[in-house]
């Protein structure tokens, strides 16, 4: 990927290039990822080593500012959107396991930071260039298959999140991925139906955000899966949390954790 | 927002899985759906560009027909209007077509006041009219009720009847054909009108409609001021394009074009037409910010795919309008005090995704959202943002969050106050806060 226009003065704190042909990912870990959910991490690093890449977690980074876009609070949104594109200064390539953080990354940031030209336009460098772990391994690498990694379970089904599939219009990547998989996906009914996570949402309205988890955790485990594997951190958060509660037996698992191998499933 | 229970909970999710397997079957194909979308937005965009234009039109040609037309500024105008023509014609029962707008304007309690017996015909109004109750859905007003409520409900009212579909449908149809050949006045809603013509759509699968516009000898007509599209073939196009997105069907059992009263030569049909067109708030609403919403149909189609409306339900939302565009129109045309239906979704995109005519419902709760609220709203995020954006204080916030939460999660769930923390944790387990981040700040390299 050669350099976008303006972009060379900016490699100030870009690790040296890998040897392979593509930059080295900056991984961005989100901040539930970050506080909550360390494997998630792990995983989203050990899938990318798998593909010979060496991804970089970019220390000074922070949110995205999703939750407080979503709650209405432009001001506070706009303060971390500043700091993001700040953390990710010069980053040729940022891949994430979460669908929403990367629709909001590349739909909502640059418009946010339109009060300071300079800022928005690097945001909309960066946003062109923030990928989806599995649309980054499908789309951008051309991986259609995913040798030697072993299945989530013998079943296992898949929640299409609506940050992935509606936001980021992605109808394929982690399909085809979790198919190359030995187990059986099976398909989830009412599979686009959210599960009720919503981010400031499950906080105002926690009743009808439980319902609608409870939903979501019914047709997974109507399917027969052992497993349940989402796509989004938000979603994986909000569904663990609540099967917890529930005492389910079912498990939840994060795509990263479902597309990686030894270590990095942890 | 409360939550449907029981019995009324399955019968809103049998009902809205019903309309979503039938727009999934008969109205699915993204292309097709989005070279309809294309064509009604620009009609409709066209007559939103210039609406002073396309009514003085519509106005013309209603009026050249033999028709009267009349404009209502607020509801309480227009029940001014409607009561008038129907005192002048000397009603002491009107029959009525299911109207949003009706309901919008709260019509009937004003006929009644006056001492006029207005009679709901579809099916649906006619048992929620019954019941006392507000429709529960816009296409299925009682969809609600079990047929042994509307049994019983029947029997009160009328004579003993078995709780059979049949059944009650033919005694029913017993008493609405009474009235509708008894009645002085039929009043309908519009679902579109063509200004270059002056022809109104009435679309229905009853036919009550029909009955209403044509029975009895004055028929009064009641449009939003956004339902009106340029011209005759745009009128074909509302028509196809509001059963498609509804329930999959490209027509509804019965569609009436109407343009003015029956000729003179025309031995039945209503010898008055009055058409009243409502603002209420519409030409407000079309120069602010969320002037989209006047695109919408009325087809229902983001209240059946919307995960909060078929959990919750339509009376929940508050007043006539509900779901996704009552959640968008209701504080528009209802006041601030409806601003918090904006929290009510989770902006999943799907309403967007099955709008017939794409409007952006996800992108007006959001801008919604943002409106100016108290210090409440400021201070409280901004210190959020603080913690989020500086990775110092991030971690300092995560190395106390973790004794919290651990602290949090063994306190009995009763002993929090009620309240949405409460009615969190009643669903979920908190997550364990790790010691360590997944950031390290020696960068790079996880250890």
């Amino acid at each position: 990927m050669p350099p976008l226009p303006g972009e060379g003065e900016e490699k100030v704190k870009m690790p040296p290039p890998a040897s392979n042909r593509y930059p080295r990912p900056a991984v961005f870990a989100t901040c539930l990822v970050d506080a909550l959910l360390p494997a998630v991490g792990r995983a989203t690093l050990a899938v990318l080593r798998a593909r010979g890449l060496e991804p970089w977690l970019p220390p000074r980074q922070v949110c995205c500012g999703q939750a407080l876009y979503k709650a209405g609070h432009l001001p506070a949104a706009r303060r971390v959107a500043r700091a993001w594109v700040e953390a990710f200064r010069g980053a040729e390539l940022i891949v994430s396991p979460s669908g929403s953080c990367v629709a909001h990354v590349r739909h909502a940031l640059p418009e946010l930071l339109s009060p300071w030209p300079e800022l928005a336009r690097r945001a909309r460098l960066l946003a062109a260039r923030t990928w989806e772990l599995s649309q980054f391994l499908h789309r951008l690498l051309g991986v259609e298959g995913l040798e030697g990694v072993p299945a989530p379970a013998e079943r296992f089904t898949y929640h299409p999140s609506c940050g992935l599939h509606r936001a980021l219009g992605e109808d394929e990547a982690p399909y085809r991925l979790l198919d190359s998989l030995p187990g059986r996906r099976l398909e989830l009914p009412r599979a686009e139906q959210c599960c009720g996570f919503g981010g400031p949402f499950a906080v105002t309205h926690p009743e009808v955000s439980a319902r609608l988890l409870g939903d979501k955790l019914a047709a997974a485990r109507s399917t027969g899966a052992e497993v349940l594997v989402v796509g989004d951190v938000g979603c994986f958060l909000h569904l663990s949390c609540g099967a917890a509660r529930r005492g389910e037996t079912m498990r939840i698992v994060h795509l990263a954790q479902a597309l990686a191998r030894g270590e990095g499933r942890g | 927002m409360p939550i449907e229970a029981g019995r009324r909970a399955r019968a809103l999710a049998e009902f809205t899985a019903r309309l979503r397997a039938l727009r999934a079957k008969g109205f699915s194909d993204p292309r097709e759906v989005e070279a309809f979308r294309r064509r009604a937005r620009a009609a409709k965009l066209e007559y939103l560009s210039r609406p002073g234009y396309w009514l003085g039109r519509l106005a013309e040609r209603v009026e050249a027909a033999g028709g009267r037309v009349h404009f209502a500024d607020d509801a309480g105008e227009a029940n001014r209007i409607v009561l008038d023509i129907c005192r002048r014609a000397g009603a002491g029962q009107v029959v009525k077509g299911k109207s949003m707008t009706c309901e919008e304007m709260e019509l009937n309690p004003v006929l009644e006041a006056a001492g006029i017996q207005v009679s709901e015909t579809d099916l649906g109004e006619f048992i929620v009219q019954l019941a006392g109750e507000p429709p529960f859905h816009i296409l299925g007003p009682a969809m609600h009720k079990t047929r042994q409520e509307i049994a019983e409900l029947f029997s009160r009212h009328f004579e003993p009847v078995d709780p059979e579909p049949a059944a009650l449908t033919r005694l029913a149809r017993k008493v609405l054909r009474r009235r509708f050949l008894s009645a002085r006045v039929g009043i309908t809603g519009v679902n579109a009108a063509a200004c270059d013509t002056g022809t109104i759509a009435v679309i229905t699968n009853e036919g009550n409609g029909r009955f209403c516009s044509t029975l009895p000898p004055v028929h009064i007509a009641v449009m939003g001021l956004e339902k009106a599209v340029p011209t005759l073939s745009d009128l074909a196009l509302i028509s196809t394009l509001l059963p498609r997105a509804s329930l999959g069907w490209p027509l509804s059992a019965y569609v009436s074009w109407i343009s003015g009263p029956a000729g003179r030569s025309a031995g039945a049909g209503p010898r008055e037409f009055h058409l009243v067109i409502l603002d209420n708030g519409r030409s407000r609403i079309l120069e602010g910010p969320y002037w989209e919403i006047l695109l919408c149909l009325r087809c229902a189609s983001c209240l059946n795919h919307c995960p909060v409306y078929t959990t919750c339900g339509g009376p929940n939302y508050g007043w006539v309008y509900s779901g996704p565009m009552g959640a968008v129109l209701t504080p528009l045309l209802r006041g601030r005090e409806h601003d918090h239906l904006a929290h009510a979704s989770t902006l999943c995109g799907r309403c967007r995704q099955m709008c017939p005519m794409g409007i952006d419902l996800p992108g007006m709760l959001l801008r919604r959202r943002q409106e100016p609220g108290g210090a409440f709203k400021y201070l409280l995020p901004r210190l959020g943002a603080e913690i989020l954006s500086r990775r110092g204080l991030f971690e300092t916030a995560c190395r106390l969050a973790r004794p919290a939460a651990a602290a949090l999660e063994r306190l009995p769930r009763e002993a929090l106050p009620p309240g949405p923390w409460r009615a969190w944790r009643m669903g979920r387990r908190l997550p364990r806060v790790p010691r360590e981040r997944a950031v390290k700040p020696e960068g790079g390299e996880e250890s």
